[in-house]
């Protein structure tokens, strides 16, 4: 007996991403990454209830489970943090030291060897496109064991053959684990990539990118035809494992019910409209009581604030 | 104690053409954004903006002309983009971009704290990020001769941080997002607190958010109610994003941001005048939490 599931390309690699996860694990998560957040959700929901999630806004480490939200996502984190942390401390003690587990970073472009880059599209010097930055991307990747990378558009844009620049280690040339410590280097390369078509890891020998599975309805030619290098393609392929009725309940009904995390493949004007669409149901939401521990201090605040502002 | 308030005006005066200016706060929350309007007024020229993570702080000040160089490892808008001026500013060279990851901004704060020249470390290995920093170099630790990247020490010369409260000595709570601020209260030469809400120090010790900045690392307290805005206060308010969605709009070509900067900058004498300009007290009704 099978009911069909409907579920998306932002779906499936968030349940891949929550299926990586082991209990008990602290798992890391970084400026707007909603689909990597929904899939620690779904991991603490189903097989990974003692896991705890360091936030990048708030700086602290969470236990808790509560729907994504665009306009009450800082006042959410804050209100159930579990141990409050400062951003220097984070990154200067939590992270080096290697306590958060797990993590899954988004690149704009990835090699086949896994070195990616989130700094600009084109010449440093001249790029066509400055982007935000590496953040904590090029920190982690050089130490850590444990890193995942999704790419909600699976193209040649971004599985590019050779990188604009290296914000992000991977396995380099394809250097193996002696010639890794020889360098200095204390972790040891990343482990897989998730795209909207399907599962990569590293083959062990070369380092290089290898197919591993191709989501239900992805043809083999679907994923070479939007990879701008040559795969390794085993001799057996598998087919992603599906989402479970169980699992796309979870995310539409309890983790997400606003749909932030399908944000993550849009932009410009329907990106905008999603947002708009969503930033509307929250507050219309809000607007019934909202009981608080800041109510004293909000009213004291807004009383004052109204008499100096006007 | 010496109180330490002053007006807005009086404050930006701390800032010098050239400085090294330290943003508190972290992308859309928390950011003292009043404090870059009055300083964007003041027609300040030439600071090199570091920001740990910066989103429309650091994007209006190049728009104005103010910054000659960004020492950041994230400028964006978070879920809604890039950020346009940032954008433009550096695609054509007219902002120099002083590359840094969360661990070069971190450390490279707490190294200025312990009065280090620099500090070692085994992260950006192999990376490209050495090759546009010629500050940044590979060496050899002298204790065990293992290979390590040398980082400089960050010692900005003046920073401002919006707070929630304040007492008028400059100790001040606020709760979450804690960011960087308490390094950078520390570590730099000036300090300029922004506070929602300026209150007695009885009050401020009976605040449910803890003391972060004291009193012998500020040099000056400034009011600003809504002095975030178009950023986050927790608990306060949240980031306006309908405001952004108009700021993002202006930014697209030069002269529409600065069509923007008139009306919400230049033509507001005040913060009064300001929170007038995007629809009153009335308008808070919708980033209220």
């Amino acid at each position: 007996m099978t009911s069909t599931v409907q579920y998306s390309g932002i779906d499936m690699m968030c349940i891949c991403i929550s299926r990586e996860i082991k209990d008990g694990e602290l798992m890391g998560q970084g400026i707007s990454t909603p689909l990597v957040g929904a899939a620690y959700m779904l991991a603490k929901l189903t097989h990974a209830p003692n896991s705890v999630i360091s936030y990048t806004v708030g700086n602290l480490l969470s236990i808790d489970v509560f729907p994504l939200s665009l306009l009450y996502y800082e006042e959410n984190v804050i209100d159930q943090c579990l141990r409050h942390w400062t951003f220097t401390g984070v990154v200067s003690d939590l992270v080096p030291f290697g306590c958060i587990d797990v993590e899954a970073f988004r690149p704009a472009q990835i090699d086949m060897y896994g070195n990616t880059n989130n700094i600009v599209i084109g010449d440093y010097a001249k790029p066509k496109v400055r982007l935000p930055g590496c953040g904590g991307i090029c920190d982690a990747t050089s130490i850590w064991d444990r890193i995942y990378f999704y790419i909600p558009d699976h193209n040649r844009q971004v599985f590019v053959e050779k990188l604009d620049f290296r914000s992000g280690l991977g396995f380099m040339e394809g250097q193996d684990d002696q010639q890794r410590q020889a360098l200095g280097l204390l972790g040891k390369g990343p482990l897989k990539a998730f795209s909207n078509l399907g599962v990569m890891d590293f083959d062990e020998e070369t380092r290089r990118m290898r197919l591993v599975s191709l989501h239900p309805g992805v043809t083999l030619d679907d994923v070479k035809s939007n990879t701008g290098f040559e795969l390794i393609i085993p001799g057996r392929i598998e087919e992603t494992v599906p989402p479970t009725k169980q699992e796309i309940d979870l995310l539409n009904e309890t983790i997400d019910p606003y749909g932030i995390r399908m944000l993550e493949s849009l932009s410009g004007q329907k990106r905008n409209r999603l947002i708009r669409d969503i930033i509307e149901k929250e507050r219309n939401a809000r607007r019934k009581a909202h009981p608080s521990r800041h109510a004293e201090d909000r009213a004291r605040w807004l009383l004052s604030a109204k008499s100096l502002l006007s | 104690m010496a109180g330490k308030t002053m007006k807005m005006e009086e404050a930006v005066g701390l800032v010098n053409d050239g400085d090294m200016l330290a943003i508190g706060g972290y992308t859309l929350y928390r950011k003292p954004m009043a404090f870059i309007r009055e300083l964007i007024r003041k027609g300040v020229k030439n600071l090199t903006a570091l920001s740990f993570a910066g989103s429309v702080d650091v994007d209006m000040l190049i728009g104005s002309g103010a910054v000659a160089a960004v020492r950041s490892c994230y400028v964006g808008m978070e879920y809604l983009g890039l950020a346009p001026n940032h954008r433009r500013w550096v695609e054509s060279g007219a902002v120099r971009l002083i590359e840094e990851s969360e661990l070069t901004i971190g450390v490279g704060l707490k190294a200025a704290l312990q009065r280090a020249p620099s500090v070692l470390v085994k992260q950006l290995l192999e990376t490209d990020m050495l090759k546009v920093r010629s500050d940044i170099r590979i060496s050899t630790c002298p204790l065990t001769s293992q290979r390590v990247v040398a980082l400089p020490a960050i010692k900005p010369n003046v920073a401002v941080i919006h707070v929630t409260e304040a007492d008028p000595f400059g100790n001040a709570c606020f709760e979450g997002n804690i960011c960087a601020d308490r390094e950078l209260a520390m570590v730099s030469d000036r300090v300029i607190l922004t506070a929602e809400r300026i209150v007695s120090m009885g009050e401020l010790k009976q605040s449910p958010r803890p003391v972060h900045v004291c009193n012998f690392e500020v040099d000056a307290v400034v009011e600003a109610p809504l002095g975030a805005h178009p950023t986050s206060a927790y608990p306060y308010y949240t980031f306006d994003l309908w405001h952004l969605f108009d700021y993002l709009d202006a930014g697209k070509s030069s002269d529409e941001f600065r069509r923007y900067l008139d009306r919400h900058v230049f033509q507001c004498a005040d913060e009064k005048a300001y929170v007038k300009q995007i629809g009153g007290t009335a308008a808070l009704e919708r980033i209220l939490l």
